[in-house]
């Protein structure tokens, strides 16, 4: 390794080749991977001189003052449809997720483990292989290994599995009326015990539905949406957007042309309050939006109310959830 | 060697005073600014990510007491958020096997290593320490590179040296301060190689 490469990964001056060169020779040596990440962060902290950006930070604060004495809810987008009221909250705060994560390993079998993700934060799995699991907003995960070897996840809530290709693993998410089988793919999986519906979005790869007697009920390519209706016993496959299914995972609400109550339900399990929609065609009116989940549910809401004379009412609870009530 | 900081004005603060809100601003940009620009290499997500901080602190400005730390406050979620967008960035960038994914995971690394903000400033104390005691010459050398604006080019010009020999003397440097701060840096491979 010559010092000179070394000091342009530093300041940041290689070329593609030579970062190309540099980097595959420390991901493989974990004593000079561990070196460079010293002096990496001896080399920030080392030309630290807050002085010098002095003229960002001034820009930066007067867009801050300018944020914070305009947050009064105005009204700021236009382009109203009839059933879609488009609110996008570009100027919020990014989302802190709590990467919180409760590994419980029970005593009986070290091939059982449960995870589970608190309300209102999303944890992160990674097993052992490479492969990773996000979950959502009070999601509760159960992975264990059957005799046959498999690896069994059980999943109420909904969870994004990005697993590594391994033909000598075989990875099983089991959704009680049907199992997810994979080999090395990336998809999102929605199903909590509370709805009505278990969906499933491929990103890439393939996944087969199995028929909990063994049948393949249908094979999924990347960018299919696929919901299945637990009280008819229907499955519907759609084409849909993967970046919509899996936007909780990047710390956003995306809801397209969905009814209030679906939404409500959504801000329901985030903020782990309860929401009660007094009108039943306010309830079936649909919106479409995109909010950051760091946002405060106060402010969900009074955009909701300047976008279409929505009335809200937040009830504190000294015990249990919080009652908001919305009328038109 | 301990810092004077200054002491906030709390009640300010709760009350929103912009006055007091600029003096915030002015004592931790720059530090928060420079962690996610080096860390994240982009300025203007660095600026919004620190910007959003600054609203978050504005965001709960009511339930400020004299207690809470604003400092590790601010430190913290401006880490989080970086390491989230890394690891954001390295999720994309893992599908398309551009070489700027193991770049971004090394980043992701080496920012988790700052600890927390105790651990932090007491790094950065040390590293201040250290770098007064270099030799002088390395010393001018390295208080130049220090700032962003002077290239190894721009500092062998102005210092009448070559560009090797600015190399050399931010390699001595960091070589020093690394031994020097041995006990601050977390080590896990004791057996010391130089880089080279």
């Amino acid at each position: 390794m010559s010092e000179e490469i070394f000091h342009k990964i530093l300041n940041n001056t290689a070329d593609e080749s030579e970062k190309q060169e540099f980097f595959r020779s420390i991901e493989i040596d974990p004593e000079k991977k561990e070196e460079y990440l010293q002096y990496k962060n001896l080399y920030i902290l080392g030309n630290l001189n807050p002085d010098q950006y002095r003229k960002q930070q001034d820009e930066s604060f007067s867009n801050f003052w300018d944020r914070v004495q305009s947050a009064k809810p105005q009204r700021f987008i236009g382009q109203w449809m009839r059933y879609a009221a488009v609110f996008i909250l570009a100027s919020v705060l990014s989302f802190m997720a709590n990467y919180v994560l409760y590994p419980k390993e029970s005593a009986d079998s070290g091939n059982h483990i449960e995870y589970s993700s608190e309300k209102g934060s999303v944890s992160t799995v990674h097993l052992k292989d490479g492969s990773s699991i996000w979950l959502s907003s009070g999601t509760k995960l159960v992975i264990d290994k059957n005799k046959k070897g498999e690896t069994i996840a059980r999943l109420n809530g909904e969870a994004f599995f990005d697993l590594i290709s391994n033909p000598n693993r075989k990875f099983i998410v089991d959704l009680g009326q049907f199992q997810i089988r994979d080999i090395g793919t990336a998809f999102n999986v929605r199903a909590y015990e509370s709805e009505n519906t278990i969906s499933t979005t491929l990103v890439k790869g393939q996944i087969d539905l199995i028929k909990d007697s063994g049948k393949s009920l249908l094979t999924i390519k990347p960018g299919e949406y696929v919901k299945y209706d637990k009280t008819n016993k229907e499955i519907a496959v759609n084409q849909q957007d993967p970046s919509i299914a899996t936007a909780w995972k990047d710390g956003k609400f995306v809801f397209i042309n969905q009814p209030l109550s679906e939404i409500c339900m959504e801000l329901e399990n985030w903020y782990n309050v309860e929401i009660r929609i007094d009108d039943l065609k306010l309830a079936n009116t649909r919106y479409t939006s995109v909010v950051k989940r760091s946002t405060t549910i106060e402010m969900v809401l009074k955009i909701l109310s300047v976008t279409d004379q929505i009335q809200y009412e937040i009830t504190n609870k000294k015990e249990g959830k919080d009652i908001i009530r919305i009328r038109k | 060697m301990d810092k004077q900081y200054p002491i906030f004005n709390i009640t300010a603060l709760r009350k929103g005073e912009k006055k007091a809100y600029e003096e915030i601003y002015t004592e931790f940009f720059g530090v928060l600014y420079h962690l996610c620009l080096h860390y994240l290499r982009n300025e203007k997500i660095a600026e919004e990510l620190v910007q959003d901080t600054f609203l978050k602190l504005w965001e709960i400005r009511e339930t400020l007491n004299e207690q809470i730390n604003i400092r590790s406050f601010l430190y913290t979620i401006t880490k989080n958020n970086c390491l989230n967008h890394l690891r954001n960035q390295k999720i994309s960038l893992k599908h398309q096997e551009n070489m700027k994914y193991l770049e971004m995971q090394f980043n992701y690394e080496a920012l988790e290593k700052l600890g927390n903000y105790i651990q932090f400033e007491e790094l950065r104390n040390k590293i201040d320490d250290a770098i007064s005691k270099l030799p002088s010459e390395i010393i001018e050398t390295f208080r130049l590179s220090r700032f962003e604006e002077f290239s190894y080019k721009e500092i062998a010009d102005q210092q009448g040296i070559s560009i090797k020999t600015v190399e050399a003397r931010i390699s001595r440097a960091l070589r020093i301060l690394r031994v020097e701060l041995k006990d601050y840096l977390p080590i896990i491979y004791m057996i010391s190689r130089i880089f080279c």
